[in-house]
């Protein structure tokens, strides 16, 4: 199989993979050097799925030994089955990266022979991105189920980023889609290790939504726990989506408003502080209702309208349409002493009226009744 | 304050539209309600500087370099504000082994490997012509050089990223405004486009 061919096969068995960020604030220094890193993501182009494209984000080959149900790169599924020479993904990658196509290599791969053996051609291709062709910009490395310590070890010393996927919230939904896999061995076990090697961008996870029939506060308490055990950067979530020629081709696709929802409350776990039992409180059999949850979260938390004057910082953050910097420029403006009383200067300070009107008081009296809304 | 009143306005003054006596009634006004955006003007000035800011951070990804064997990575591209320098320091520090050319609207930019800016009343072609009469060759360039395979490259590796069931136009058309792609972009030609109108 020419190059060419192996970039499109490998790139499209690699794009399941949602995670895009490329932020990084490892300090770059010296001009004998190609590449740098940026503390805000950058994004190169998006797909006509509205996705960006920013890593050049492949497999090193998709020949894989595991089961899983849902992948096209599993045992049962032999087609097509390549593997990028080493030096061959290097320069594809470096002539991408000059060109300004992409930001960083996003590298995963399905199992060849065993985790080791894989692991070893990956770190062969990145050493030759990272000293022959001196790139100093952002990598991220992905850790196989069931690789060593010793390789994780090595990898950690080129990487950016590291992440192995969960896929399932625990073991026994594991055990629904993968016979083979052993979720504490394969795949926590190499989380912890990468914990305590610390790598600068730190290791994210991803979980797939749907396909194993797990509900939404099954995922989240994983998530939760992640978050506090295992130093989880980010959590991303895949909503399930039928590959043909895999074993699960039957299956309905998941709805992406799930994925959405649980981004939705993932952010606000990690940015407000905001419990996972408070969600709890509007599930029904474990799963967020329809909508936005954030505004289900607002219904059941406040008795009436707020005076932004006086609210808390804990309050306003729970009001749709307010965030995280338009909390802070209304807590700074409350303890200069300065009062809120129009719409219009709301709406300088960047709150969402629409969505905001229901829960708020301004100058004395609110817009629109709580549940009008 | 200083500092945080560069952090909300330091960059509106490239701004097209930008205009002194905006920023002067600005600067004049109570700093605690100006630092928290409380004020129109104030609003309309924060506003300006995230346009720059805004400017730079897409071109900085959707920017697509020509290489010469020479050492140099140029391009043709619009820009709507004055960010040329921002964005030529942007490149210098991420290819600090290459000259950088930038041509916008019939004048080129040169960021040399020293990190000095000059200005030339040149195409991007000819300058680079010209310059590589006096410069050596670059091995790093020369190996990466595909050819016209190169651009294929990106193509297929862009097409093999797309997720059908995840088709969302009017998201990519969010995130990627219009204004942003220069010519040539790879979405303009891209194979599953039914209607090219679905693009603007
Ligand atoms: S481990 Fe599972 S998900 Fe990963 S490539 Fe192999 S079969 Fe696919």
């Amino acid at each position: 199989m020419n190059i060419l061919e192996k970039v499109k096969v490998l790139g499209d068995a690699g794009k399941w993979d949602t995670c895009a960020s490329t932020a990084s604030n490892r300090k770059v220094t010296g001009t004998d050097r190609v590449g740098n890193v940026a503390a805000g993501g950058i994004c190169h182009s998006f797909t006509e799925d509205g996705r960006c494209v920013s890593l050049f984000k492949t497999l090193m080959t998709n020949q894989c030994k595991y089961d899983c149900k849902y992948c096209q790169n599993a045992s049962d599924c032999a087609k097509n089955k390549v593997m990028y020479k080493p030096e061959e993904l290097a320069k594809v990658f470096m002539h991408l990266y000059t060109k300004n196509y992409v930001e960083g290599l996003f590298l995963s791969s399905g199992v060849c022979k065993d985790a080791d053996f894989t692991t070893e051609k990956m770190l062969e291709a990145v050493s030759i991105i990272r000293t022959k062709y001196k790139f100093n910009g952002y990598i991220h490395f992905k850790v196989l189920p069931g690789a060593s310590r010793d390789s994780v070890k090595e990898a950690s010393k080129i990487a950016d980023r590291m992440s192995i996927n969960l896929e399932a919230p625990n073991s026994s939904r594991l055990s629904q889609i993968s016979a083979v896999k052993d979720y504490k061995i394969d795949i926590l076990r190499r989380q912890a290790w990468i914990k305590h090697i610390a790598v600068s961008s730190g290791q994210t996870t991803q979980l797939v939504v749907g396909g194993s029939g797990e509900t939404d506060l099954e995922i989240l308490k994983m998530v939760d726990w992640e978050y506090e055990n295992m130093k989880l950067r980010r959590a991303y979530y895949s909503a399930f989506v039928p590959v043909q020629g895999t074993e699960l081709e039957w299956k309905d696709k998941t709805p992406f408003q799930r994925e959405n929802r649980l981004y939705g409350v993932d952010f606000m776990m990690r940015q407000y502080e905001i419990k996972l039992n408070e969600f709890r409180e509007v599930m029904v059999d474990g799963n967020l209702p329809n909508g936005d949850p954030k505004m289900h979260l607002a219904r059941n938390y406040f008795d009436g309208p707020i005076d932004l004057n006086v609210a808390s910082r804990d309050e306003l953050l729970r009001v749709p349409g307010i965030g995280p910097t338009c909390t802070q420029r209304i807590v700074n403006l409350q303890n200069n002493g300065k009062k809120i009383s129009k719409r219009s200067e709301l709406k300088s300070i960047g709150v969402v009226l629409k969505r905001a009107e229901p829960f708020i008081k301004i100058g004395g009296w609110n817009q629109k009744t709580l549940f009008g809304f | 304050m200083n500092c945080e009143m560069n952090e909300l306005f330091g960059f509106a003054h490239l701004h097209k539209n930008f205009k002194p006596e905006l920023a002067r009634l600005v600067y004049k006004q109570d700093p605690d309600i100006v630092k928290n955006i409380a004020t129109s003007e104030a609003r309309k000035l924060h506003g300006m500087h995230r346009c720059v800011m805004r400017e730079v951070h897409l071109k900085s990804g959707f920017i697509r370099f020509e290489s010469s064997d020479h050492g140099m990575l140029y391009a043709k591209i619009n820009l709507e504000h004055k960010t040329e320098d921002m964005l030529l320091q942007h490149f210098h520090n991420r290819f600090p082994l290459f000259h950088i050319v930038l041509e916008v609207k019939g004048v080129s930019w040169l960021i040399n490997k020293s990190g000095v800016i000059s200005k030339y009343n040149l195409s991007v072609l000819d300058l680079v012509k010209q310059l590589e009469i006096r410069l050596p060759k670059n091995e790093l360039l020369c190996e990466l050089d595909l050819g016209e395979s190169g651009d294929d490259l990106w193509n297929k590796y862009y097409n093999s990223q797309y997720i059908g069931e995840r088709r969302n136009l009017k998201l990519m058309k969010k995130m990627m405004p219009l204004k942003y792609r220069e010519d040539g972009f790879e979405t303009f030609n891209s194979r599953r486009c039914c209607k090219l109108s679905e693009f603007f």
